[in-house]
């Protein structure tokens, strides 16, 4: 199974199954959780950030050669694995950075196990119900449309699932929508319980989010600034859902100022 | 022999080439062609709908009438290619119509729903109303069903097989009792109706040669019904079923044995024929089954597996009907032209049970009825006969040949 084929692939072996990560750089951690088509694309920005930054690039349970146990059903279960691999990495509190679905689970992460999340930097996140519009139902949608609704375009696309060789897209995009249709196939997109529970989390955070966000609202940030309490929102002109992709530079530059402003913090 | 009648109660009030404009209303989803899911219900009219069903009632009648064994029923959702969204529902409407036939209901798609037990009644009231007619199929639901109904196609075959299980249980062990399952809950499991016949009615199992269900139906004994594979699939099939079934101790013969076959008969050869081109109808371009991700959904089966379902379905889509006629997937003629390619399939495949889907898109009723009759009048008492010349049981000739006792 082809995923991040520009690192080394760590694989570590927990009691309910294997995950796989890359790590890079030297410095404070932080982990990166990845979007729902799987990890991948995210190059540029691990680039940018671990120049100063240790990074942990997770593959979330059932994506890439990460393991989904059989009885995990929902976001929540997710989180709490993705909790155990912290605990075996060592790693934590930590920023977690969340793109999209990754944000989703990060939130749930901070919600359930607070004592694993230093900060939350979220981009265009999932994970709540959208006052306005609706969070698109990729199920509805071929991989590739989805895909091209997600990066913005069909060239976007293709330059996301270029990593992965033509061969391997189809079966290494199916494997990811698979994972997203254990744990995430109703609600669509979201988690009731989860406004509830981040009323009551206290850890800094900053929203990114593409103007131009086909798959989740982007009038959804003003619902999470309010929910965790952050003034820190950037709306990203001109991205799409996977602002990273398009604009990598400037997710990283908010990134890298939003965690050297957690520096000298007390955790 | 157990010879059937079907018809996938199609709605055809609407424009042919609708499905294939995209306009502003439609959901940002939709493609050029789908037919189904998104093919918005504004193309519905309820009025048509209602004389619809008043014509397929007096279809199933006629075929009571004119000697057929039993008259299937199916369900899907969200498709104007079958208006049944509750096979329960319908076979209930054709026992109150008929006397004599058995309620083929090939299936009840168990995935979809979240509590068997009402199921369980259904049937049981069904078998009850009917005076012991019931055939209780179960399947485990299109791809598009999934989506319709909200079911969660990455746990479909855990879903099917421990409703079944719940199902089966609910019919022979008294309650009450407690069911904790994986997917299914019942905190009190003691339905006051249950069949009348005993221990449980009849099981079919339909399919489109998953190897999976093939096995799950020869494991437990139950007659399964190859849903118009072609020759050489349906021969593979029962390759599968009799070494499945031989695994587990169980004798597999030609009672277990179904087979679904579009037909089309009629006066003419080139009566039949035009009118068969309906058989067409929500293939091709226009289709239910274009959508990959919609008709075999990831997590529905492997990668694989859905590969092969949808290159499967896109030769269906894609064949014209010459290609169907000349491989037998689409039997159309005279009486006698007809007889003689069943009687082709019978020796090749050895079927005990023959469902004949005898209708389709926009045939006019007229067509149908007639085609009911020489079915009926002609062609069904041959293929008995053929039947008999070859040897074939079908799962009610003996009843201690079939895999269940009713």
């Amino acid at each position: 199974m082809a995923s991040m084929g520009y690192a080394q692939r760590t694989v570590v072996s927990l009691p309910w199954g294997d995950v796989e990560y890359v790590h890079h750089g030297d410095g404070s951690p932080v982990v990166l959780l990845h979007r729902d088509l799987g990890p991948i694309g995210t190059r540029s920005l691990v680039d940018e950030l671990c120049a100063s930054h240790s990074v942990y690039a997770l593959s979330l349970p059932g994506f890439g050669s990460s393991t989904l146990p059989s009885w995990a059903r929902n976001v929540a279960h997710v989180a709490a694995l993705v909790g155990h691999a912290l605990d075996h990495l060592a790693v934590g509190p930590v920023p977690v950075v969340g793109l999209g679905f990754g944000g989703w689970v990060a939130s749930e992460l901070a919600a359930y196990a607070p004592s694993h999340v230093r900060a939350l930097a979220l981009v265009s996140p999932m994970g709540i119900k959208p006052a306005y519009g609706e969070v698109a139902d990729q199920f509805l949608y071929s991989a590739a449309r989805y895909g091209a609704l997600s990066a913005g375009s069909a060239d976007g696309f293709a330059a996301l699932v270029d990593e992965l060789g033509a061969d391997a897209v189809d079966e290494y995009l199916d494997r990811s929508r698979e994972a997203v249709t254990r744990v995430a196939w109703k609600p669509i997109g979201h988690d009731p319980a989860l406004v509830g529970l981040l009323g009551s989390v206290r850890i800094p955070v900053s929203l990114q989010w593409g103007s131009d966000d086909a798959v989740v609202p982007v009038s959804t940030a003003t619902q999470w600034a309010e929910l965790l309490r952050t003034e820190r929102v950037t709306i990203v002109e001109g991205a799409p859902h996977h602002v990273e992709l398009t604009h990598a530079a400037t997710v990283a530059a908010e990134l890298l100022a939003f965690l050297g402003s957690l520096d000298g913090r007390e955790r | 022999m157990f010879l059937s009648y079907f018809s996938n109660q199609p709605y055809v009030a609407f424009d042919e080439a609708l499905p294939l404009v995209i306009d502003e209303l439609d959901h940002p989803a939709r493609e050029r062609g789908d037919a189904a899911v998104l093919f918005s219900n504004r193309h519905f009219d309820a009025p048509t709908a209602a004389a619809f069903y008043d014509t397929r009632l007096a279809e199933y009648r006629f075929a009571e009438e004119v000697g057929f064994d039993g008259i299937m029923t199916n369900e899907h959702h969200g498709t104007p290619s079958c208006m049944s969204p509750r096979t329960n529902i319908v076979a209930t409407a054709i026992a109150a119509n008929t006397s004599r036939v058995r309620l083929l209901v090939l299936g009840n798609p168990l995935p979809l729903t979240d509590n068997p037990l009402m199921l369980s009644e259904e049937m049981a009231m069904i078998d009850l109303l009917s005076h012991g007619r019931l055939i209780a199929g179960m399947v485990r639901g299109g791809g598009p069903e999934q989506l319709m109904c909200d079911a969660n196609p990455a746990f479909n075959r855990e879903r099917f097989e421990e409703a079944h299980d719940l199902i089966i249980e609910s019919w022979t062990r008294p309650g009450p009792f407690r069911w904790d399952g994986t997917h299914y809950h019942a905190r009190v499991v003691n339905p006051w109706v249950l069949p009348l016949q005993q221990p449980h009615p009849p099981i079919f199992i339909p399919g489109v040669a998953s190897a999976d269900t093939i096995r799950f139906a020869a494991e437990h004994g139950y007659p399964y019904v190859g849903l118009n594979t072609t020759m050489d699939a349906t021969k593979q099939i029962w390759e599968l079923y009799d070494a499945a079934a031989a695994e587990v101790g169980r004798a597999s013969g030609t009672e277990h044995r179904g087979y679904l076959m579009r037909v089309f008969v009629a006066d003419r050869e080139e009566d039949a024929l035009r009118h068969a081109e309906q058989f067409m109808y929500m293939l091709g371009e226009v289709s239910v089954t274009r959508r990959p991700e919609w008709a075999a959904p990831t997590g529905y089966s492997s990668f694989a597996a859905r590969r092969d379902r949808m290159q499967k379905f896109s030769g269906y889509r894609t064949a014209t009907i010459a290609d169907q006629v000349a491989s037998g997937t689409l039997v159309v003629g005279t009486p006698d032209t007809v007889i003689a390619s069943i009687r082709r399939w019978l020796e090749e495949t050895r079927v005990g049970t023959l469902v004949l889907h005898a209708t389709e898109g926009r045939i006019p009723h007229e067509a149908t009825m007639r085609c009911i009759e020489l079915l009926g009048r002609e062609v069904l008492p041959a293929v008995r006969d053929i039947g008999r010349d070859l040897g074939i049981v079908g799962p009610f000739d003996d009843v201690d040949a079939s895999s269940v006792s009713h």
